[in-house]
C-alpha cells in the first residue's frame, strides 16, 4: 500500500477516535471481504465466519484508542481476525503441538450439523484446508490467499520468519496430498 | 526440435506455469470487486449515511430496504444517499418520517424514476413543515388530543392536504368547525384525512375542503364523512385524470 | 541427487525465494526426472487452486451491521432529564399548576416509564380483498402494512378467475395497490376509498378500527 493510502487511512483512525463514528464505515467497507474469506476460510462455514469477521471490526474499532501509527490497520485487523478463529476452534477441539510432529494429525473442520446447516458448497480447497491443523492453515492462507510477504505474516502472527517458512513448506505437502486425495490435482 | 529446444520449451511452460498462477491470481482478485453501479467509496459513503439514519432514530429496517431496493433500481450511491439525508433531516425538524420513509420505499417498489421519488417525498417534506405549526396552533388552543401519535397524523393529514393545493385557510376553516364542537384531535385528522379522499376522486382541493368544512360545521360525525366521501361521485369531466384504474380494465398497462 | 535438496528448492521458489541461479538449476533436475516434475506439477497446482479459490462474498449488510453494533456514546443521563422537561409534550401532560422541583421530576419518571413500556399485544381484523382478472399469473397485494413489498401477499386464484387474499391488520389506516405478474401496478378497482400517492396515481384505503 502506498503511502498515500497509508496516510488516508490513518487519517480516518484519528477521525474515529475523535468521535466521528461514521466514518468506521470506509475501512469496514475495505476490509470486509478480506476479514470474510480469512475467516471463512479458517473456519469452513459462512454463517460463522461472517460472526467473526463482524466481530473482529467491533474488536478493532473499541481497540482503536491504542491503535499505533507505526503498524498497517490490516496487519491488525488479520491478527484480530485470526485470533478470534482460534478462540472459536479451540472450542471445537484441543490445539495440537505443531513443529515437533513428525506426523501431523488431521484438524477437525465444522461438525456435521454446522456443515449441513451453513448451506455453502465447499469447494476442494475448503476441504483440504479443513483438514491442516490450524497453524499451517493460516500461513497457507496468509502467504497464499491473501499473498502477504513473510515479513508482515510474522508482524501479524508473532511468529519468527524461519518457523513460518517451516510450517508453510509443510502446509503445502499437505495441501497437496490431500488435493491428491481427492482426485482434485493432475 | 532438438533436445536443448525442447527442454528450453518444458523450462518455459513450467515458468510459465507458475507466472500464470500469479497473474490468475491478479484476475480473479478483480472479478471479486463487485460489479455494481455504485463504487467501492460510495458503498462506503452509503453505509456511513445508513449509520446517521439509524442513529437519529430512523428504524433499520426502513434504512435496509431503501438501501437495498435502491440498489436493485440501479440507483447510484448519491441517489440512494439523498432518500437517507431526506429522513435524516426530517427527523431533525422533529417532523413524522414515516410518512417519507414509506413515500420513499412505495417509489422504489413501485419503480418510480429516481428523480421523481426524490422530488414527491421532498415535496412532503415541505408539506409537513408547513403542517406542523397549524397542527401545533390548535394543540395550543386547547383542541384535546396528542397523545401516542396523534400529532403526526394529524401533521401528515395536513401535509397531504397541502399537496393538493389546500389552502392554510381552508385548513383553518376545518379546524374552527371542529374546536365549535368541542371536537378531538383525531377527528380533525379525520375530517382533513377526508379531503384527501375526495380529491382523489377528482374533486378539486379547495371544494373539498368546502364540502369537510360545511359537513362538521353541521354536526357530521366520523361515520357521516365516511358515507360523505364513499357516496361521492367522480366528476364527469374528470375521468381521464385517473388513467390507472381505466387502464386496469383494459390491460393496457 | 537429494530429493530432500530439491524439495526444499520447490519450496522456496513457490515462496519466491530462490534466486534466479537455483531456478535454473532445479528446472533442469525437474525436467531430468519425471517423478520429481510431477511432484512439482502437483505442489505447484495445489498453491494455483489456492490463489484461484472464490473469495466468499459477505452477506449484503455486512458493513451496516457492523456500524450497528459498535457502541456509541449516547446523552448523558442528566442531558436526557434536562431534555424531558423542557418538552412541550410533557408540560401538556403536566396537570395544572408549576409543581415543586420533586413534582416534576416524578412526572417525569412517569414519562420515561410510559415511553418505555411494550406495546400490548394489539387484536386484528381480517380483511378481505378480491380482484378479477382470469388472465392473471400472479396478483399480490403491497402496501404500508408490508413496505410496498410485491412478494409476500400474493393472492390466490378461484377457479371463477377471481383472486382473493385476507390480511389480518391491527388498527389503522392502510394503503395499497395490487400488483399483477409482477409488474403492473393498479389500484383495487373495488376501493371506496383512495388517495393520492404522490406520484400520479392512487393507493386503495382500508381503515381498521378495533
Amino acid at each position: 500500500m502506498n503511502n498515500n493510502a497509508t496516510a488516508e487511512e490513518f487519517s480516518i483512525i484519528r477521525e474515529c477516535v475523535n468521535g466521528r463514528v461514521e466514518k468506521y464505515a470506509l475501512l469496514v467497507e475495505k476490509y470486509k471481504v478480506m476479514a470474510f474469506t480469512v475467516a471463512y476460510r479458517m473456519l469452513g462455514d459462512t454463517d460463522t465466519a461472517n460472526d467473526m469477521a463482524q466481530e473482529s471490526f467491533v474488536s478493532a474499532y473499541v481497540g482503536l484508542r491504542d491503535f499505533k501509527y507505526n503498524a498497517k490497520f490490516s496487519s491488525w485487523l488479520y491478527s484480530i481476525v485470526l485470533n478470534k478463529c482460534r478462540d472459536h476452534l479451540r472450542d471445537r477441539k484441543e490445539a495440537v503441538p505443531v513443529d515437533d510432529l513428525a506426523e501431523y494429525l488431521p484438524a477437525k473442520g465444522p461438525d456435521p450439523e454446522q456443515a449441513a446447516s451453513s448451506q455453502q458448497t465447499r469447494d476442494a480447497v475448503q476441504k483440504a484446508l479443513d483438514l491442516l491443523p490450524e497453524p499451517y492453515r493460516e500461513v497457507i492462507i496468509l502467504k497464499h490467499l491473501e499473498e502477504l510477504g513473510y515479513e508482515e505474516i510474522a508482524e501479524i502472527l508473532g511468529e519468527k520468519v524461519i518457523a513460518l517458512k517451516v510450517r508453510a513448506h509443510r502446509g503445502r505437502e499437505m495441501l497437496k496430498e490431500h488435493l491428491e486425495n481427492m482426485g482434485v490435482v493432475q | 526440435m532438438t533436445g536443448m529446444s525442447m527442454r528450453k520449451v518444458t523450462v518455459a511452460s513450467l515458468l510459465l506455469l507458475v507466472g500464470a498462477s500469479i497473474a490468475a491470481a491478479t484476475v480473479d482478485r478483480s472479478r471479486t470487486v463487485e460489479t455494481a453501479k455504485i463504487s467501492q467509496k460510495g458503498k462506503a459513503d452509503l453505509y456511513a449515511r445508513a449509520y446517521a439514519a439509524t442513529s437519529v432514530g430512523i428504524p433499520r429496517e426502513d434504512v435496509d430496504i431503501i438501501i437495498a431496493r435502491g440498489m436493485k433500481r440501479g440507483g447510484d450511491a448519491a441517489e440512494i444517499g439523498r432518500f437517507l439525508d431526506l429522513c435524516v433531516n426530517v427527523k431533525k425538524q422533529d417532523l413524522p418520517v414515516g410518512p417519507v420513509l414509506d413515500r420513499i420505499v412505495q417509489g422504489l417498489s413501485k419503480r418510480t424514476p429516481m428523480t421523481q421519488i426524490n422530488t414527491a417525498s421532498q415535496r412532503l417534506a415541505e408539506k409537513e413543515t408547513m403542517a406542523l405549526p397549524v397542527v401545533d396552533a390548535f394543540l395550543k388552543q386547547g383542541m384535546q388530543g396528542g397523545k401516542n401519535n396523534e400529532r403526526e397524523k394529524a401533521i401528515e393529514a395536513v401535509a397531504r392536504t397541502f399537496e393538493q393545493s389546500v389552502s392554510r385557510d381552508s385548513i383553518a376553516e376545518i379546524g374552527s368547525a371542529v374546536q365549535k364542537r368541542q371536537g378531538s384531535l383525531s377527528f380533525f385528522t379525520d375530517a382533513v384525512n377526508s379531503v384527501t379522499y375526495l380529491a382523489a376522486k377528482g374533486i378539486p382541493g379547495e371544494k373539498a375542503s368546502k364540502m369537510i368544512a360545511n359537513a362538521v360545521s353541521t354536526g357530521a360525525s366520523e361515520k357521516d364523512l365516511d358515507a360523505l366521501v364513499r357516496q361521492t361521485k367522480q366528476p364527469e369531466n374528470d375521468q381521464n385524470r385517473w388513467p390507472d384504474v381505466d387502464a386496469a380494465y383494459d390491460g393496457h398497462l | 541427487m537429494n530429493r530432500d535438496k530439491d524439495r526444499e528448492a520447490m519450496h522456496r521458489m513457490l515462496d519466491g525465494d530462490a534466486s534466479p541461479e537455483e531456478q535454473k538449476v532445479l528446472n533442469e533436475r525437474i525436467e531430468a526426472d519425471p517423478a520429481l516434475k510431477e511432484e512439482f506439477i502437483k505442489l505447484a497446482g495445489a498453491v494455483r487452486m489456492m490463489k484461484e479459490s472464490k473469495r466468499p462474498v459477505p452477506p449484503p449488510f455486512f458493513t451496516a451491521e457492523v456500524m450497528g453494533k459498535l457502541p456509541r456514546r449516547g446523552p448523558s443521563l442528566v442531558q436526557r432529564f434536562r431534555d424531558l422537561f423542557s418538552d412541550s409534550r410533557v408540560l401538556r401532560w403536566n396537570m395544572s399548576t408549576a409543581a415543586a422541583t420533586a413534582g416534576m421530576v416524578v412526572i417525569a419518571i412517569i414519562v420515561v416509564v410510559l415511553l418505555q413500556r411494550e406495546p400490548q399485544r394489539e387484536p386484528t381484523i381480517t380483511v378481505k380483498m378480491s380482484y378479477s382478472s382470469p388472465k392473471a399469473q400472479s396478483v399480490a397485494v403491497a402496501g404500508n402494512f408490508n413496505k410496498w413489498s410485491a412478494d409476500t401477499h400474493r393472492m390466490r386464484k378461484q377457479s371463477n378467475g377471481i383472486w382473493t387474499i385476507a390480511i389480518p391488520l391491527r388498527a389503522g389506516t392502510y394503503t395499497y395497490q395490487f400488483v399483477v405478474d409482477g409488474r403492473t401496478w393498479i389500484v383495487d378497482p373495488r376501493a371506496g376509498i383512495m388517495q393520492d400517492d404522490g406520484f400520479g396515481s392512487r393507493n386503495g384505503v382500508v381503515r381498521v378500527n378495533i
